[in-house]
């Protein structure tokens, strides 16, 4: 067991956890922060989004012992950010959602393409949301909102 | 999805359902169902548990709506309030739904347990939730009518609004506290689909701002003081039991509490580990080391099984239903006849969130949160083991 100091959605946080133990279940278990998802644990699925120094990563097969002192944001934290928000806007006005497991892991990745690419092409849009599967087949929605977003900040 | 199998044989059909109404210490209406079971004519004071409201109107005009089906992204925790909502001329923009905890009245008025399957939720309780929504309607009606001292059909609704003669308008939260002493109406009349103002409307979902900013509560999201963490190392084929076990390294991690053997519905035996974490509880699993045992089991083979159900599909089936006159088909010459073979793989549902269950048991009444698609069932299960 090892301590490690975090700055999770710009709070400084503490946590004792097995170096092995990816950022996912040091989120969900000792941060209590359950908005990232646990879906397949083997970053397969996209679920367990987060921003890692404000690169969209797998936080299920990332270690604590990796994180260093790079920040950390979550879909708790995400709507702080004006793309952040934004999105979430445009998620609930293009009624995104279906049963809603995948959705922080989609807007996370959402979020970071948005920061890279301020009007991404449909071809973008696949390649950067590829990763984040919806068991519920939402994909054609979260395209339209991406743009309903793009279009929000431009 | 299909719930025939699961048909219990206390059908809901014979059983009648009631309303009652009541109030609340914190003021408003609350409108519950009670069932006519023999023994129980008298309609039951509110109670606490099991619970058995539909609608509760508070004071400050927000109309929280039990909806009595699991959520899937199908979307009836929006589409059943809009039933309600509909029939009572609520204001959409203070409606709050809510999911039904496992209790009688919940229950499939079809199926007659509770349930989500067949894709029959709107079927089986577009009545059901529409008579709700006039009934509260009515007797919101009612308390406004009787402290105006006019009649009920000089009165109109909208939006949580009930109009009367001489500019009067009175809110359903102001009175939501009077319409609690109205009397049950009978017979409501339901509005013509011409009337509608949500039903086959455009609706934004209820639930969406809570699934995008994580705060929705999914069954593998709720932690509770003390909690333990169990995992399972299933056989790898159905059926499949341990020869040996070695847990020796499993049970060195620091966290882990214990590892033993449990039944599984298929005749076999799989192995659990408990720890305080996930993690924990992973990692000791994945240093089991188990040798299993598959000679008790009818291997199943791809190639036979695609053979046999071949030789099933070219045997006359089951009549579902006839219509028209199947001779003309005979007279179909072959350069008009298409055939084609569909060939299906065995699925599950896959839902993302992995299948899971917490059970708090004090050793009386155990209380569950689980992904489920059968509460009723998952009761009986539940009271079997325990």
């Amino acid at each position: 067991m090892q301590t490690y100091k975090l700055t999770v959605n710009g709070q400084p946080r503490e946590v004792t956890a097995d170096p092995s133990t990816p950022l996912l279940w040091v989120l969900r278990e000792d941060l209590k922060m359950t908005g990232t998802k646990y879906g397949c644990g083997i970053s397969a699925c996209g679920a367990c989004t987060v921003h890692l120094a404000g690169v969209a990563i797998r936080s299920c097969v990332v270690p604590i012992s990796l994180i260093g002192d790079r920040p950390i944001v979550t879909i708790e934290g995400v709507g702080e950010d004006r793309v952040g928000r934004a999105v979430q806007d445009a998620w609930v006005a293009e009624d995104v959602v279906q049963c809603g497991y995948c959705q922080s892991g989609q807007i996370m990745s959402a979020v970071a393409l948005l920061k890279s690419r301020r009007k991404p092409t449909d071809e973008d849009i696949e390649e950067s949301m590829g990763g984040n599967i919806c068991r519920c087949g939402t994909y054609v929605r979260i395209r339209k909102a991406i743009k309903t977003a793009a279009q929000q900040l431009a | 999805m299909s719930a025939t199998t699961m048909l219990s044989s206390e059908s809901g059909l014979s059983r009648r359902s009631f309303l009652r109404v009541s109030a609340t210490a914190a003021g408003g209406l609350i409108v519950a169902l009670y069932l006519d079971f023999p023994l129980q004519a008298q309609a039951p004071q509110a109670k606490t548990y099991p619970p058995d409201a539909f609608v509760h109107i508070q004071r400050d005009g927000k109309i929280v709506i039990q909806v009595n089906r699991l959520e899937f992204g199908q979307g009836v925790q929006t589409s059943l309030p809009m039933l309600l909502a509909d029939e009572m001329d609520a204001d959409w923009a203070h409606v709050v739904a809510e999911l039904a905890p496992a209790a009688d009245v919940y229950k499939d008025p079809v199926f007659g347990i509770q349930m989500v399957g067949g894709s029959g939720s709107i079927a089986h309780s577009f009545q059901q939730y529409r008579e709700l929504g006039s009934k509260t309607r009515a007797m919101l009606v009612a308390a406004a009518a009787q402290q105006w001292k006019v009649s009920a059909p000089q009165c109109r609704t909208e939006a949580s609004v009930v109009y009367g003669p001489g500019g009067r308008s009175a809110t359903y939260g102001e009175l939501a506290d009077a319409a609690a002493h109205v009397p049950v109406p009978e017979n409501v009349p339901l509005k013509k689909a011409s009337e509608f103002k949500l039903i086959g409307k455009d609706t934004r979902r209820l639930d969406s701002r809570p699934k995008c900013d994580g705060s929705m509560k999914f069954g593998l999201d709720l932690d509770l003081p003390g909690m333990k963490v169990a995992v399972v190392a299933h056989p790898p084929i159905f059926g499949g039991t341990p020869k040996s076990i070695d847990d020796k390294a499993a049970r060195g991690i620091p966290g882990v509490m214990d590892v033993f053997e449990i039944p599984t519905i298929s005749r076999g035996t799989a192995v659990v580990v408990v720890a305080d974490k996930f993690w924990t509880a992973k990692q000791a699993r994945d240093r089991l080391s188990i040798d299993w045992d598959f000679s008790r089991i009818e291997p199943a083979d791809t190639e036979q099984l695609r053979a046999k159900y071949k030789e099933l599909a070219a045997t006359p089936g089951n009549v579902a239903v006839t219509r028209g006159d199947l001779s003309v088909l005979d007279g179909i010459s072959a350069a008009n006849r298409f055939e084609a073979e569909y060939e299906f793989p065995y699925l599950a549902h896959t839902p993302m969130e992995p299948l899971n269950t917490t059970i708090r048991f004090d050793g009386d009444r155990a209380e569950v949160w689980a992904g489920s698609q059968f509460q009723t069932v998952d009761q009986m299960a539940i009271a079997e083991i325990a």
